[in-house]
């Protein structure tokens, strides 16, 4: 005769899972997921870190390509017809972040008649208090261009005659051939701008 | 099936899917620190090239630059800057030089550009 089998010993498949499997299985999940967390979160950190150290370098590059591309069209003019940019073309003041540079030149880049540009660039901050890289053209309200720049300043330039100067003094200088402008980044880096002017503008620091 | 093959095939499958799960997690951390070492690259070698160029630009419009370089060694990222002059033809009608900047990590970039040439050593690096 066959005996019934007692309540609570049907086989394990019927029974589903025991107490010390779920167990295990959750810890083995807490486990998989606690190395999960750190290793995102160190990630993103390295991440973050490495995005913090590449940020200066790239804020800087981009102020050196614009006024490599501006102030190296300083003194040109298209045509002799037209009167020629503001004498000097260039003009070095002192500023509120290093030193302001004012460059004219003849733009005919735009569409419709040539223009006769007066730019100022110069870093200054801005109502937050962020440093900027402004350019101001004439009377017309400062255009922000590069934010985290908080200094500009001439390191050189070489004269008509292919002379290198450094920190020049005040004075005039006629036939400038190119600029080294110094540039520097809110958290400290530097970077040197070489910036050749194929127009050989005269060149006024105060 | 008895028994205990079937508790052995749950545990081997178990062992399985953590091995899969760490193969997975490793190649993830291994991916990550590759970027990172490779964006690091990419930037030191911008560095150099933003070097190099300045100092072939710079040497272009000085009218005696001299045997030294001028700006390249001023970059962050840039331990050493070396300068090596040729003739562009046999009859050396017009001159090169090859400038190669150096990272302390040993990394270099070299570019070749029309030159005055090194003889002259008459000015002083700003």
């Amino acid at each position: 005769m066959r005996s019934r089998p007692a309540a609570g010993s049907a086989p394990r498949s019927a029974n589903g899972l025991t107490l010390v499997e779920v167990l295990v299985a959750l810890a083995i999940g807490s486990i998989v997921l606690g190395i999960t967390v750190s290793l995102l979160s160190s990630a993103r950190a390295a991440t973050a870190a490495q995005a913090s150290a590449t940020e200066p370098s790239r804020v800087l590059d981009l102020a050196a390509e614009i006024l490599s591309e501006e102030v190296g069209l300083s003194g040109f003019e298209p045509w002799q017809l037209l009167p020629g940019p503001t004498e000097p073309a260039i003009v070095v003041a002192p500023g509120s972040g290093g030193q302001a540079l004012t460059v004219g030149f003849i733009d005919d880049r735009v569409e419709g008649p040539a223009l006769d540009r007066l730019f100022t660039f110069e870093a200054a901050e801005d109502s937050t208090g962020r440093p900027q890289l402004y350019r101001r053209s004439g009377s017309t309200s400062r255009q922000p261009l590069v934010e985290g720049i908080s200094h500009l300043a001439l390191e050189a330039l070489v004269t008509g005659a292919g002379e290198l100067v450094s920190d020049p003094p005040p004075g005039t200088y006629r036939g400038v051939r190119g600029l080294i402008l110094r540039l520097q980044e809110e958290r400290g880096t530097e970077r040197l701008a070489v910036i050749r002017t194929p127009a050989a503008p005269n060149v006024e620091v105060r | 099936m008895s028994r205990g093959t079937a508790r052995g095939t749950v545990l081997v499958e178990v062992l399985v899917a953590v091995g899969i799960l760490a193969l997975v997690l490793g190649s993830l951390v291994t991916l990550h620190a590759a970027s990172l070492r490779a964006t690091r690259s990419a930037a030191a070698t911008r560095e150099l090239a933003a070097a190099a160029e300045a100092e072939a630009t710079l040497r272009s419009i000085v009218a005696s630059p001299g045997p030294a370089c001028l700006v390249a060694t001023r970059w962050p990222g840039v331990s050493n800057c070396q300068l090596r002059g040729a003739c562009a033809d046999d009859a050396c009608s017009s001159l090169l030089q090859e400038i190669t900047v150096t990272t302390a990590e040993g990394g270099s970039l070299s570019v070749v550009a029309a030159g005055a040439g090194l003889g002259a050593a008459n000015e002083a690096p700003p």
